[in-house]
Formats: structure tokens, C-alpha cells, sequence
């Protein structure tokens, strides 16, 4: 089975490109970490995976589990097991956390032809998976990242990955925002939730989220592709002496 | 608009207007048009006493004089008020059924299609019904559990008979009929209604409800309900409302007075769902109506909430008088319009006791190519020292070609009262909608689930039995919109 | 006198008789008052106007010697002196400025404000007897100063044409200076060309003798944008009503006021924003603070016509009330037939922020130097745009206003 296959991939918004010529292959269990300046097409390359409407792809091919990725539509990738942890999850005043997590994983649940999950199960689950994240019961009355700190969100989208059960999980930019303990919380939600099946493609600006998930590869992206591929001495490097050297 | 929003909209369609059939049931009504003859007529078949008869001549006369408010911001062709029959009852309705063995069963299944059983051993858990069938009540449930507490609550016929005394001193205490045209024409021609009281101290154990139908064609329904909550008590009304689907504009033109006494408190719930008219503006109810409470007493609080998914035009604004010091007015509103509807409403808080409180929160959206404004009056006056408002309104655009229109009157006279006033108008935010498909939902989900988010402050005011109700008929209302 | 009078009486010296398109447009004006029979119900312009100040008003006008004048203080500084009505034509690279004749009229009827219900222009069509034309030429950049010097009993209907042409910036300032018992209906018609950036402050400290009614009707093409803003300090009747019509993409308007009322002052400020073209942005902050038995009246609507997609448009006003006897009206109207838009709008009316003013007591400030502060920084960032002149100006006046607090 071909996981993750993006070939070629040319994007862009508004005329102006972005992405040019990307590839990248992910197999089951892999984690790739991409690092990159601002402005490099880092999160473009998260948007357009998840199928963000704004965006135009001019030519390229995206293989995911054996089916062309750009056929579908934002909630059939989701509903196929892409997970797109953002980079700032929007607010969504009055709609609450525990219908909203339990419709999402219904219609996952549905898509794959099993039985929905009914509210008590999901309750206990839910109760389960927060106690995990250290994520209060008092918080999952509340409306969707309505209110939440920057920590807070980042935990929630912790949570519905856990709950999702996603096959790939693209984390944008996960760290922008927080302090050295909420990252801690953040990578530990990360490294728990990770196994042989389950794919990361991780999007960062800095070394210190690599610190603590350890990725397989690491890949420095420049002007909307990817420049030089290496092992975690890679990220150490930039760290070092910056992405001017590349 | 997104072609893919479109598509969630029209999907929504099919979900057609599912109140909208007929009752085939002989109805006794007298010739159309309106003059003292009809008066007399209407006062006749409700057996008033005279004085009864002479308000409403006198209410008739005042009606003359006025013409039709006209600062709202409607267009509909003028009503002709010699084209409407004034008064239909079910054949066999001249005296009010003692038991339902009297009712004809067609009335009692309509009740039953429209989710209001009416049987003993049906009727909802917690919920006493009025049944209001075009000019006439039909039933009345509870009725003998609430009279255990002192409670009334029958159909203003009837209290007009059984308690002249209440009526006498109420009646259109809070809304003067010569207001404007619409409440002297009602004051003229009401035909049935509710009438509750609640004694002194009694908090009413369960929901009191009027379910309003209108049925038969080109006949005006012209309702009149009166809630006195004496001292210390507390009751929860909710009134629903529906009518079948026909191609000629009906109307209603309701009035509803609340008067809080010391330490009261009344919470007023609607759920209208009138004939909207069809897609291309066709038919649908005038929907016409004045509620006003009064928070007479000090500590007093009157509450209205309302979900406005129906009727072709609707002009309507529940309002507070503060006159008790540090009484309380609140006002919730979820107003939907899509195809050719138009909605103007809002309400009107009027401080005169000190330290009062009033609280506005609106939700409109509009769709298609409907018009939908907020129209809110804050006055303080000299004497309402350390009074307060808070008014929220937020509107929803989907689509381009229809309208939302806020327009707020800010009056203060009293330097020690403060309001503040907050409004916004925007489309469904696409970051939202990014966010729950990313998570797997359709976008028929996700426009629903963020339209229910945005209506959630009001719809939690309503009682537990409508809400989920309430949270279906908005994404119901979502209907056919074209982007 | 009656209004009636006064017409008849005004026929005789009306200036541009010859000129038929403004005589018949008097005619009509005329005759619209005169059948809608002031109605206040209906026409929110008359809400706190006394209608005896409209009708039996003394209509006095005469040619005076007292000369207009146009200064060039240096290659950016121009001050125009406007003495009832008039100003010294005058032409350089920069600007050109000439009073209108009769037939004038007519090369600007077209961008003339037409649109209202208003009966105060209407009175400005009437008694028409003056008005400038101003050109600010492409690419100037200038600071223009205007004082409108009004004599004694005069009675000044003028209406005036503004072109601020492409790319010019320019930082335009209107004074008044009102002698006694004046009455001033200016009316001014604007373009504003593309990439024009214009500044305009308004100034209006007058005695309470002196009326002004001060209507604008403002076009902004692509990428302009017009600032105003408005301080109003003056004791006299004021009456502000400015249109604004976005009519090119990504242009952008802000409006601003401060005012500060006492005694038995009125204050009124109408605002009229209409979005045309997609892509532009209205702002609108309007504050006031009013003392002893002022009232002040903030209405505006702000208008978002069908095609104007990607829209935003905010309105914000807010009161502070002094004592028990003044009062503010507000109606921030929103009418939006696009679905693209930002719009808000805010409005709040209250004291003065109690906790605030114990918060500075408690530190051991007297309760008027505590209002003081307070009220300053209610208007602070309303300031911060000005120049030094300017903010000499606003300090002077906003000191005498908390001055006379302490002297209740």
C-alpha cells in the first residue's frame, strides 16, 4: 500500500506559487518533521493536505492509502483518517466540545460501515482520554476552543487526535505559543498516541519540539520544496547556525 | 457564497413546511368584513356581559381613526381589512366541550399530527396545553390540577365569565388599544386567547402552553392572552404556533399583556412557526403582534424568548415597562427569514423604576432573499437611577441576496444609568466551517452545528421540552437558500 | 419673521435667479417644507431643532468691504478667509478658489447633494446666497487652513464644491469664527479622486448666539481616503450631517467627533455611510460628554449596498452624562445587503467610570481633578492624529470645558 505519496505538487493562492514541485513519501509508522523559515510554504503543504478551499493546485499527484487525495473533499479526508491538528483552532462560540467530538467520530465510524458509537461509551472514552491529557471535565463543557488559552487549545486538539484515531496526523506548527510545560503536555499526548500503524508529519519552525517526539526524518523546506533531507543531526544543525546555509 | 454551501442549503429544502395541511372540518362563521355588526356578533357567540361589548366598540371606534404603523421596515401590499372573516369556530363549538368525548375526533387528531396530544392519557408530562383552533379554544389540559394551587388557566372567554374582575382591571392596562392600529383592531375583534393567574406565592409546578392553529381560509386569528403573576409567584408560558399551507396571506394580529406584581416573575417562551409562504414569496401569514409586560411590582422580572421561524411578514416587538424598582426585563430572540420572508422585530425597554435591569440578546439570520432587521428601543428615564442594559445583536448573512438591518434607539435621561450596546453583522465564518468538516463533518453538519452555536444563548432560555424542538426547527428553517 | 416672509422677502435679492435649474430647485424646496408642515415625526432632522429657528429666523445678507482673503504662508501652509460666504478668487499650481457665479452652478449641480429628506438642505437651497468652488490640484501636497468669519447678524446659506484631484494629500481645516447671532447653513459637495489622502478637522467653538448647521456629502473614489474629525467645544447650536459614498474599491472613510456640551446646548451628529464598491472600509467614533441640561443626538446608518463584497464597516459612539438633567439619543443604524461584510457597531452611555474615579481618589486626587483625568483620556486617542496647532487648540477649549466643572 502507498500511505503517503505527493508528487510534483504545485499549489498556489491568488497567482502567486507556493508550492513548486513538492515531494515527499510517508510510509505507516514514520514520522517526518519539515522545518523551514517563515514563509517557506510549510503550512500551505498542511492546508492543502487537509483540502483547504483557498488554495489552487496547479498540477501534482497526492496518494493517500492507495486513493488520489485530491478527489476528495475536506471532511472525506478526515473521514479517511488525515488529521490536521492546527496551527490556530478557531473558536466556535455555542457549540459544545462532547456532541461536536462524538458527531465527528460518527461520521468516521460511518464512513468505514461500523456502528456509531452511542453517548454513553463515548462519554466514558472521552472521560478516559482526558483524564490521560490531564484535561479537566469542567473544560469539556465548554464551546469549542471558545475562550481556551493557547496551551488549552493545543491539549483539546491533542485530545480529538486521540479520540479520532487518525492513521496520519499533521501537527502545524503545534509549538508556536507555548511555554516549555505546555509543550511537555503537548509531546507526551504525542508520544502516547504514537504506534507501528500511525503516521506524523510534523510541521515546525524550531528544534525543540524535535527534542522531545523524535522524528525519523527530518526534511528543510525553502521556497516551497524540500531542500535537503536528513536524520534528527539535521534539525541540530539549523539550530545552530540557521536556515541561511541552505 | 460557496457552491458548496449552496448545495448544503438546498439540500435543506426538502425538508418542506410539514405543518402545512388542512383540516377538512365544517366551520360556522359569519359574512367577511368588519363593522360593529360583527362586534356584536363576536361579543354574542361568547356570551359577554355588556361592558365586555362596550370596550370593544369603543376599541372599534379608536381603530377608525388609526392608520397602520408604517416605520417598520416591510413592504406588503395593503391589508384589506373587508376581505378577512373576523371570526370561525369548528361546527358544533357553541358552547366550549366539557370533555373531549364532545370534541370532534378531526380536531383532536390535528392536535395529535401537530406533536399536542390532547387525550388524558397522552398529554405531554409537565406541560398543561390551551388548545386554540381559529376563533376558539378547544381544550384545555391540567385544568384540574393547577385549580388545586388557585392556578387559572382557561381560555379568556371564559375568564371574561368566571373572573370579570381581573379582566376588568387588566385588560389593556398594559397595552392601551389606541397604542397603535393593530392593538385597537385586536382590543375590537379578539376572539380566544389564554388567561392565566397565579396567586399569591404560588410557583406554578409545570409549563403553561397555548398552542395556537389557524385553519380556515382567509380568516384572521386575532388572539388575546393576559398573565397576572400576583406577589411572589412564578410561572413559565410557552406559546406555539402553526397554519396550513395556503396561496393567500393570512392574518394575525395577536396581543399579549404580562403584568408582574411584587416579587414575580413571568418567563414568556414562543416558538413561531407559521406558514412562511413558499419559495417564491407566495402566501404565508401577516404576522402582526404586540406583546408588552409590565414589571408592575419591585423585584419583578419578565422574560420573553422567541424563536421566529415562520410567517410571511412578522412585526412584532415584546417588551418590558420597568416600573417596579429593581425589576428585571429580558429579552431573547432567535428571528430566521429565508425566501421572500421579512422580519422586523426586536423589543423595547422602557426604565422608569430605579436601579431596573434589562438584557437584550438578538440572533438573526437571514437567507434567501429575505429581509431581516433588529429593531430595538432602550429609554431611561429621569428616575431610573443606576439602571442598566445590556443588549447584544448579531446577524448572520447566507447569501447575497438578502438583507439584515440593525437599527437601535439608545434613549438616557439619567446620568447614573448605563447601557452599552453591541452589534455585529458577518457571514458564516469559513474558518469554522474548515474546522468541522477537517474533523470529519459534512458541511450540511457543520452549517448546522455553527447556526446552533450562534443561536445557543437563546435557545438555552427556552424550557428543557422545546428545546431540542427549537434546535431542529433552525436547521430546518435553513432551507433552499441560493447562493 | 415668518418663513413665508422671509421667502417672499429673499425672492427680491436672490443672487442666482438667472441661474433657472437653482431657482426652480428653490422653488421646490420651498414648497416640499411647506407641505410637509415640519412634520417631526417623520423627519428625525427636525428631532431637537426648534422649528422657529427654521421658519421665523432673521434672514439678513449684504455685500460688506471687510475683504476675503488667501494667504500663502509658505510653499505648504495656505490660510483662506471666508468672510460671509465669500473668499478672494484665487489660482496657483496648487489650488485654484473662486466664489460661484451664477451659471457656475451648474458644471457641479451634478456631484450637488440631492439625495435628502433633510429640510435643513433644503433651507440651504432657499436662501442661497453663496458658494465656493475649491480645486486642490493632482499631486499636491498642502495644508489649507479655512476660517469662516461670519459678522453680526448674518445669515450665511452657502454651498461649496471641493475637488481633492488624484494623489494629492492634504490636511484641510475648517474654523469658525461666528460673531453674534449668526446663522450658518454650509453645505459642502466633495470628490475625493483616486489614491487621494485627505485630512479634515473640523473646529467649531462659537458662542451661544451663533447657529451652524454643517452638512457634507462626500464621494471617495479608488483608493482614497478621507479622515474627518470633528471637535465640537462650541455653546451655540450645532447640527453635524456628513454622507459619505464609498464609491471605488479600497477606499476608506473614517469619521470621527468629540463633543462637549453645556448649559442648554444641542448637539446633533447624523452620519450617512453608503458602501458602493467592494473592498472599502468605514470607520465611525462619536463621543460625547455632557453637562447641566445639554442633549446631544448621535444618528447614522451605514449602508452596504449588494455588490459591495468584502466590506468593513464600524461604528462606535459613546456618552458620558454629568448630571441628571441632560440626555443623549443614539441610533446606530446597520443595513447590509451583502454577505461578505465585518460590520459592528458599539454604543455605550453611562457616569463617569466609578470605579475609576475611586481608584484616583483613593491615591489621594480630589474628585474634580480625578473627572478631569478621566475625561481626558476618554478622548486621548481621538487626539493622537493631530498636529501641534491643532492639539493647542483641543487642549485650550477641553481645559475651559473642565474648568467650568468645577464651578457647579
Amino acid at each position: 500500500m502507498i500511505f503517503l505519496n505527493i508528487n510534483n505538487l504545485n499549489v498556489s493562492i491568488e497567482g502567486k506559487k507556493i508550492l513548486n514541485d513538492f515531494n515527499i513519501q510517508i510510509n505507516e509508522g514514520e514520522v517526518h518533521a519539515i522545518m523551514g523559515p517563515n514563509g517557506c510554504g510549510k503550512s500551505t503543504l498542511a492546508n492543502v493536505l487537509a483540502g483547504n478551499e483557498d488554495y489552487e493546485i496547479n498540477s501534482g499527484k497526492v496518494i493517500f492509502k492507495d486513493e488520489d487525495l485530491l478527489d476528495l473533499n475536506i471532511e472525506e479526508r478526515a473521514q479517511k483518517g488525515l488529521f490536521l491538528a492546527f496551527q490556530y483552532p478557531v473558536e466556535i462560540p455555542g457549540v459544545n466540545i462532547t456532541p461536536f467530538l462524538q458527531a465527528s467520530i460518527n461520521s468516521k465510524l460511518k464512513n468505514e460501515k461500523k456502528p456509531e458509537i452511542d453517548n454513553i461509551s463515548f462519554a466514558k472514552l472521552l472521560k478516559k482520554n482526558a483524564e490521560e491529557l490531564g484535561i479537566s471535565i469542567d473544560m469539556l463543557k465548554r464551546s469549542i476552543n471558545t475562550g481556551f488559552s493557547g496551551g488549552e487549545k493545543k491539549r483539546y486538539e491533542i485530545l480529538q487526535m486521540s479520540i479520532l484515531n487518525p492513521a496520519l496526523s499533521i501537527f502545524d506548527e503545534t509549538d508556536s505559543g507555548l511555554d516549555v510545560d505546555a509543550l511537555r503536555v503537548v509531546t507526551e499526548g504525542i508520544n502516547r498516541f504514537k504506534d507501528s500503524k500511525k503516521s506524523f508529519l510534523i510541521i515546525t519552525h524550531y528544534q525543540k519540539l524535535l527534542d522531545y517526539i523524535h522524528p525519523n526524518y527530518v526534511h528543510v523546506m525553502r521556497e516551497g520544496r524540500i531542500i535537503k533531507s536528513g536524520d534528527i543531526s539535521l534539525a541540530a544543525e539549523i539550530e545552530k547556525s540557521g536556515y541561511q546555509n541552505f | 457564497m460557496d457552491t458548496e454551501t449552496s448545495q448544503t442549503l438546498d439540500k435543506y429544502a426538502q425538508d418542506k413546511y410539514k405543518y402545512g395541511f388542512v383540516t377538512e372540518i365544517e366551520s360556522d362563521r359569519p359574512k367577511k368584513g368588519l363593522d360593529e355588526k360583527i362586534i356584536k356578533f363576536i361579543s354574542q357567540k361568547k356570551n359577554e356581559p355588556n361592558w365586555m361589548l362596550s370596550w370593544r366598540l369603543d376599541c372599534y371606534k379608536k381603530w377608525l381613526k388609526m392608520s397602520d404603523p408604517k416605520w417598520a421596515n416591510l413592504k406588503f401590499p395593503r391589508i384589506d381589512y373587508q376581505d378577512i372573516y373576523y371570526y370561525s369556530s369548528p361546527k358544533g363549538f357553541e358552547n366550549k366541550p366539557k370533555d373531549l368525548s364532545e370534541v370532534d375526533p378531526k380536531l383532536i387528531e390535528t392536535y395529535n399530527k401537530l406533536g399536542i396530544p390532547l387525550e388524558e392519557q397522552k398529554v405531554l408530562a409537565g406541560v398543561a396545553v390551551d388548545a386554540v383552533f381559529d376563533s376558539v379554544s378547544v381544550a384545555t389540559t391540567y385544568k384540574g390540577e393547577l385549580e388545586k394551587l388557585g392556578i387559572v388557566f382557561c381560555s379568556i372567554s371564559e375568564a371574561v365569565q368566571t373572573h370579570p374582575e381581573l379582566v376588568k382591571k387588566y385588560l389593556g392596562s398594559v397595552i392601551p388599544p389606541g397604542d397603535h392600529s393593530f392593538s385597537a383592531l385586536n382590543s375590537a375583534v379578539f376572539t380566544d386567547g389564554s388567561f392565566v393567574y397565579i396567586p399569591e406565592n404560588v410557583k406554578c409546578p409545570m409549563e403553561l402552553s397555548t398552542y395556537f392553529r389557524i385553519n380556515a381560509e382567509e380568516t384572521g386569528q386575532f388572539e388575546r392572552t393576559l398573565i397576572i403573576a400576583d406577589k411572589g409567584s412564578y410561572v413559565s408560558y410557552l406559546e406555539g404556533c402553526t397554519a396550513p399551507q395556503r396561496d393567500r396571506n393570512q392574518l394575525h394580529a395577536a396581543n399579549v399583556e404580562l403584568i408582574a406584581l411584587e416579587n414575580a416573575e413571568i418567563k414568556y417562551s414562543t416558538v413561531q412557526n407559521w406558514y412562511p409562504g413558499d419559495e417564491e414569496g407566495k402566501g404565508g401569514i401577516y404576522n402582526f403582534v404586540t406583546k408588552r409586560g409590565l414589571c408592575k411590582g419591585k423585584n419583578s422580572k419578565i422574560s420573553w424568548t422567541q424563536v421566529e421561524t415562520g410567517s410571511a411578514v412578522t412585526w412584532k416587538y415584546p417588551s418590558c415597562i420597568l416600573k417596579g424598582d429593581n425589576s428585571i426585563g429580558e429579552f431573547y430572540s432567535v428571528a430566521i427569514t429565508n425566501n421572500f420572508q421579512q422580519a422586523d422585530t426586536g423589543t423595547k425597554m422602557t426604565h422608569i423604576g430605579k436601579n431596573t435591569r434589562s438584557k437584550i440578546i438578538s440572533k438573526g439570520i437571514s437567507l434567501g432573499n429575505s429581509q431581516n432587521t433588529y429593531r430595538g428601543n432602550v429609554s431611561f428615564l429621569r428616575k431610573a437611577d443606576k439602571a442598566r442594559n445590556y443588549t447584544q445583536c448579531d446577524s448572520l448573512l447566507v447569501g447575497n441576496k438578502c438583507g439584515a438591518h440593525t437599527i437601535p434607539y439608545i434613549d438616557s435621561k439619567n446620568n447614573s444609568a448605563v447601557v452599552e450596546h453591541e452589534a455585529s453583522t458577518s457571514k458564516i465564518n469559513e474558518d469554522q466551517l474548515y474546522y468541522c468538516r477537517q474533523r470529519g463533518l459534512s458541511h450540511e453538519e457543520a452549517v448546522s452545528l455553527i447556526v446552533n452555536g450562534f443561536c445557543k444563548q437563546v435557545l438555552q432560555e427556552l424550557p428543557m421540552e422545546f428545546a431540542v424542538e427549537a434546535q431542529k426547527l433552525v436547521s430546518i428553517s435553513l432551507e433552499g437558500s441560493v447562493g | 419673521m415668518t418663513f413665508e416672509n422671509n421667502f417672499i422677502n429673499h425672492s427680491k435679492d436672490y443672487i442666482f435667479s438667472a441661474n433657472e435649474t437653482l431657482a426652480n430647485q428653490r422653488e421646490q424646496s420651498f414648497r416640499k417644507i411647506l407641505k410637509n408642515n415640519y412634520d417631526k415625526k417623520n423627519n428625525e432632522s427636525l428631532k431637537n431643532i426648534t422649528i422657529s429657528d427654521l421658519s421665523k429666523f432673521d434672514y439678513f445678507y449684504k455685500y460688506e468691504n471687510k475683504a476675503p482673503k488667501v494667504s500663502v504662508l509658505d510653499s505648504i501652509n495656505y490660510e483662506i478667509r471666508v468672510v460671509n460666504g465669500m473668499c478672494q478668487n484665487f489660482e496657483d499650481d496648487n489650488i485654484e478658489i473662486r466664489n460661484l457665479q451664477n451659471y457656475d452652478f451648474n458644471s457641479f449641480l451634478d456631484q450637488d447633494n440631492n439625495n435628502s429628506d433633510d429640510i435643513i438642505i433644503d433651507l440651504n437651497k432657499i436662501f442661497l446666497n453663496s458658494g465656493i468652488f475649491f480645486n486642490i490640484k493632482n499631486d499636491t501636497k498642502l495644508n489649507i487652513r479655512l476660517i469662516h468669519d461670519t459678522s453680526d447678524n448674518f445669515t450665511v446659506f452657502q454651498n461649496n464644491f471641493i475637488n481633492f484631484k488624484k494623489n494629492c494629500e492634504i490636511n484641510f481645516e475648517d474654523h469658525f469664527n461666528l460673531s453674534h447671532n449668526t446663522i450658518n447653513n454650509i453645505n459642502y459637495n466633495t470628490k475625493v479622486e483616486e489614491c487621494a489622502v485627505v485630512k479634515h478637522n473640523i473646529f467649531q467653538d462659537f458662542s451661544s448666539s451663533n447657529k451652524l448647521y454643517l452638512t457634507s456629502n462626500t464621494v471617495c473614489k479608488k483608493n482614497s481616503s478621507y479622515n474627518q474629525n470633528t471637535y465640537n467645544f462650541s455653546k451655540g447650536f450645532v447640527r453635524n450631517f456628513h454622507n459619505i459614498s464609498l464609491n471605488g474599491e479600497f477606499a476608506k472613510a473614517s469619521l470621527k467627533g468629540c463633543f462637549f456640551l453645556k448649559d442648554e446646548n444641542i448637539c446633533t451628529n447624523k452620519t450617512n455611510i453608503v458602501h458602493n464598491a467592494e473592498h472599502c472600509i468605514s470607520d465611525q467614533t462619536y463621543k460625547g460628554i455632557l453637562n447641566h441640561n445639554s442633549k446631544a443626538n448621535y444618528y447614522s446608518n451605514t449602508f452596504v449596498s449588494e455588490n459591495a463584497q468584502k466590506t468593513e464597516g464600524y461604528q462606535l459612539s459613546k456618552g458620558i452624562l454629568l448630571t441628571d438633567h441632560c440626555s443623549f439619543f443614539s441610533k446606530p443604524e446597520l443595513r447590509i445587503f451583502a454577505d461578505d461584510v465585518k460590520c459592528s457597531h458599539g454604543s455605550t452611555i453611562g457616569p463617569v467610570d466609578e470605579t475609576a474615579l475611586y481608584y484616583l481618589r483613593s491615591r489621594g486626587i480630589n474628585k474634580n481633578e480625578a473627572m478631569k483625568m478621566i475625561i481626558s483620556s476618554f478622548i486621548e486617542e481621538d487626539l493622537q492624529n493631530l498636529d501641534h496647532q491643532a492639539r493647542i487648540i483641543i487642549s485650550n477649549n477641553l481645559t475651559n470645558f473642565l474648568n467650568s466643572l468645577s464651578d457647579d
